[in-house]
């Protein structure tokens, strides 16, 4: 765990404050994270929100709960763990019975895509290396959802 | 036959079915989206009349839209809005979670779906407010926008038991990304979405097919990005990012997915809107306007009631319409609504028009219907030159987008407008002479090319890589995968030219893409998905060559981060002048 300072990019400048009058909506301003720790998912680094209340309950092992928050920074949206984990079967495996052998919920299955979700209370990560070394399944990953869909 | 057709129409309004289609909804006549006589839609300036949807014999003969289902993905619907009510059919959803209203009422915290759902299919001849394009239309409703989950998005998208006989699914969302996004079809999330839309698109409605709309974003000038707005560097200078697209519409990758049929926006004048995002991968343009003060934007539902919605007690003043005005006491209309949230409505609406009049089309032959009678707009565009200096030191010219071209298959084609504006009564016109507009779908393996090509710094010479293709069909659109080596990406045009030698420019320079500055470890584009529409009727057969051009040989390209006032960050990416590398890149065709 370490505190992490998420405006570091090199050379970026603040301009004084402007004036509202360009007519551009404002947003809210963007949040340095305290703290948090490293978290690979998806084969992608990130860093995982730690709520400050939740500090003295930190493990050696890094976890990842439905849930949970993560992000690359103050201009990346923040992703939340849902629980979902999307996997692309072996030719000819019924995701159904894969889905009860791992006691898994199979929420939906497409040709050889399914997903699955967790129940709460079950470290994705831990999970994830599980389905990928399951001979059955070629690939996994974790869904993280961050609202990134914005009326136009 | 088309003629006689014609004329036994032009009888029809004149024994007084006109009468019942133009009286009888007393915002009508501001709509200029459905029938453009220069008036002003509450706004302080007027459009040039003719540049509208041309409805006017659809509108006349009262069929728009029965017996279509249109899915309206979006913050929510008022399905209880007095002009909506009567052509919402039983199946929205809400899937707000801690939401008051009832399971199957989609809450609209926002009011943009309600203002879509209007555009598309507002109850037409009610005495109330306004009309939609398919005005007897069936709508649901679904809240997605508003908390997306996967669940919902699997629902909303044709995968529910109410979603599953939609002909039409409308997304006027998008997200605008700074990154390259890799496209890895061996990603299983990317696969899962993809192989849904493909399912539906093609099997949905007992075998007829479901159309995507989708909006082609707001990022002409300036976009959205997570939670700021990515601002060209001349900005607050009054640049203009030398009159190229911040957002190409390529740039996200849901936009250049096939099973999307991407809209451009274009004012009342009949060009394109200050904001739309434009690219190869635009199918048609359609009408959404400007912002409502200066020049007319949509008049279209709103929230019920003056405290909620764009037209409330405090908006009075900023045109004729909003504020609880006579023509609109209880504020439930807006003429205040645009954007490309808007062009892909009124590209639905007309979508379940041309359905409604002949259910045996599939989605496919009304995709290319639609393309096929599309109308020329702002036909003496010129595109955008870019004027750099080269790595010589001498200043040259790249032709960035092109002016109206006509590829060898004698389409015409712009990157402002796709193959043009919407032309309902032509195409109404067209689908009810044929139930069999294109023949079966053809979609190639991926074939591909690893040669390493240098990409020379700000030269207009480019790197180029040429794959020989040998399946012998017609083009409908072309995609591209690319893995790019540049240290920065918004130097580069991405071109693809076809065996006959029609050009298409799949990714404009002094685009947004500017994620390196942020994160370094971003070497340029891995596997990055972009589509044209640029090429559709040519043979495939033969030579195609991608070339990618380095357009800027400065020190220092920079870009705004603005959260709001008070946090705008500007933000340098430098130039280290090593050459780019084409590492590989693969297409198929989707034709037949």
């Amino acid at each position: 765990m370490k505190p992490s300072i998420f405006l570091s990019a090199a050379a970026v400048t603040l301009f004084s404050s402007l004036s509202m009058a360009n007519g551009l909506q404002e947003l809210a301003s963007p949040v340095e994270i305290q703290t948090s720790e490293v978290v690979v998912v998806n084969g992608q680094t990130f860093n995982k929100v730690i709520e400050p209340s939740a500090t003295s309950n930190f493990a050696d092992t890094v976890k990842l709960f439905a849930g949970d928050v993560v992000t690359k920074g103050s201009f990346s949206l923040a992703s939340k763990a849902t629980g979902i984990i999307f996997v692309t079967l072996v030719d000819g495996q019924n995701a159904k019975q894969v889905a009860a052998d791992l006691q898994l919920q199979l929420v939906f299955a497409n040709g050889n895509s399914a997903v699955f979700k967790a129940d709460e209370g079950v470290d994705l990560l831990n999970l994830n290396d599980n389905l990928f070394n399951d001979s059955r399944i070629k690939a996994v990953k974790i869904e993280l959802a961050n609202n990134k869909y914005n009326p136009e | 036959m088309n003629l006689k057709y014609s004329k036994l129409a032009l009888a029809m309004v004149g024994v007084g079915i006109a009468s019942t289609a133009y009286a009888s909804d007393p915002l009508y006549s501001q709509q200029w989206h459905l029938n453009n006589t220069g008036q002003n839609a509450f706004s302080q300036t007027s459009g040039t009349a003719g540049n509208d949807l041309n409805t006017q014999l659809t509108q006349a003969f009262g069929i728009a839209g029965v017996g279509i289902k249109v899915a309206i993905i979006d913050t929510g619907v008022q399905i209880d809005h007095p002009d909506l009510a009567a052509n919402v059919t039983s199946g929205s959803q809400n899937f707000i979670s801690d939401s008051t209203y009832p399971a199957d009422y989609p809450e609209d915290p926002n009011g943009h779906g309600t203002a879509v759902a209007g555009l598309i299919g507002a109850v037409g001849h009610n005495g109330e407010g306004v009309r939609g394009v398919a005005s007897n239309t069936s709508l649901l409703g679904f809240n997605w926008l508003s908390e997306q989950t996967f669940e919902g998005w699997l629902i909303s998208h044709g995968k529910g038991t109410s979603t599953q006989d939609v002909r039409v699914f409308n997304q006027s969302y998008g997200f605008s990304p700074i990154d390259p996004i890799k496209a890895d079809l061996n990603d299983p999330q990317f696969n899962f979405e993809i192989g849904v839309m493909a399912d539906v698109s093609q099997n949905a409605a007992w075998g007829r097919g479901a159309l995507f709309v989708k909006s082609a974003g707001n990022g002409y000038r300036y976009f959205r990005s997570g939670g700021f707005f990515v601002l060209p560097g001349d900005f607050f200078a009054g640049g203009n990012n030398l009159g190229l697209p911040m957002h190409n519409s390529n740039q996200s990758y849901d936009n250049s997915n096939y099973y999307n049929l991407v809209t451009s926006a274009i004012t009342a004048d009949g060009t394109r809107t200050s904001y739309s995002s434009v690219g190869s991968n635009v199918w048609v343009a359609a009408p959404a306007g400007e912002y409502g003060t200066n020049a007319p934007a949509m008049v279209t539902t709103d929230l019920m009631g003056c405290d909620a919605g764009m037209n409330t007690s405090a908006g009075l003043g900023s045109n004729g319409l909003h504020g609880g005005t006579e023509l609109d006491p209880e504020c439930n209309y807006t003429s205040t609504m645009n954007g490309t949230s808007s062009a892909a409505p009124n590209t639905s609406g007309a979508i379940a028009a041309i359905m409604s009049t002949n259910h045996a089309l599939t989605a496919r032959d009304v995709r290319a219907l639609l393309a096929e009678t599309t109308s020329k707009t702002d036909a003496a565009n010129s595109g955008v030159s870019l004027d750099f200096v080269n790595h010589a030191g001498e200043l040259v010219s790249y032709q960035a987008v092109d002016p109206w071209t006509t590829n060898a298959a004698g389409v015409d084609f712009h990157a402002f407008y796709g193959f043009g504006a919407v032309d309902l009564d032509k195409a109404m016109s067209r689908a009810r002479m044929t139930n069999n507009v294109l023949p079966a779908e053809i979609i190639t393996p991926w074939v591909g090319s690893d040669l390493m090509v240098e990409v020379p710094d700000a030269s207009l010479a480019g790197g180029e890589s040429s794959l020989e293709f040998s399946d012998d069909i017609t083009v409908e659109s072309v995609q591209v995968q690319l893995t790019l080596d540049h240290s920065r990406l918004p130097d580069l045009a991405i071109e693809l030219i076809s065996p006959a030698g029609t050009r298409s420019v799949l990714q404009t320079p002094r685009n947004g893409l500017v994620g390196q500055s942020l994160d370094p470890s971003i070497t340029g584009f891995d596997q990055q998905l972009l589509l044209s529409n640029q090429f559709y009727g040519e043979q495939a057969k033969g030579e195609w060559t991608l070339r990618a051009v380095d357009t800027n040989g400065e020190e220092q390209f920079s870009f705004i981060a603005y959260f709001n006032s008070a946090n705008v960050f500007f933000v340098p990416l430098n130039n280290n002048q090593e050459p780019g590398v084409i590492k590989n890149w693969s297409m198929r065709v989707i034709g037949h």
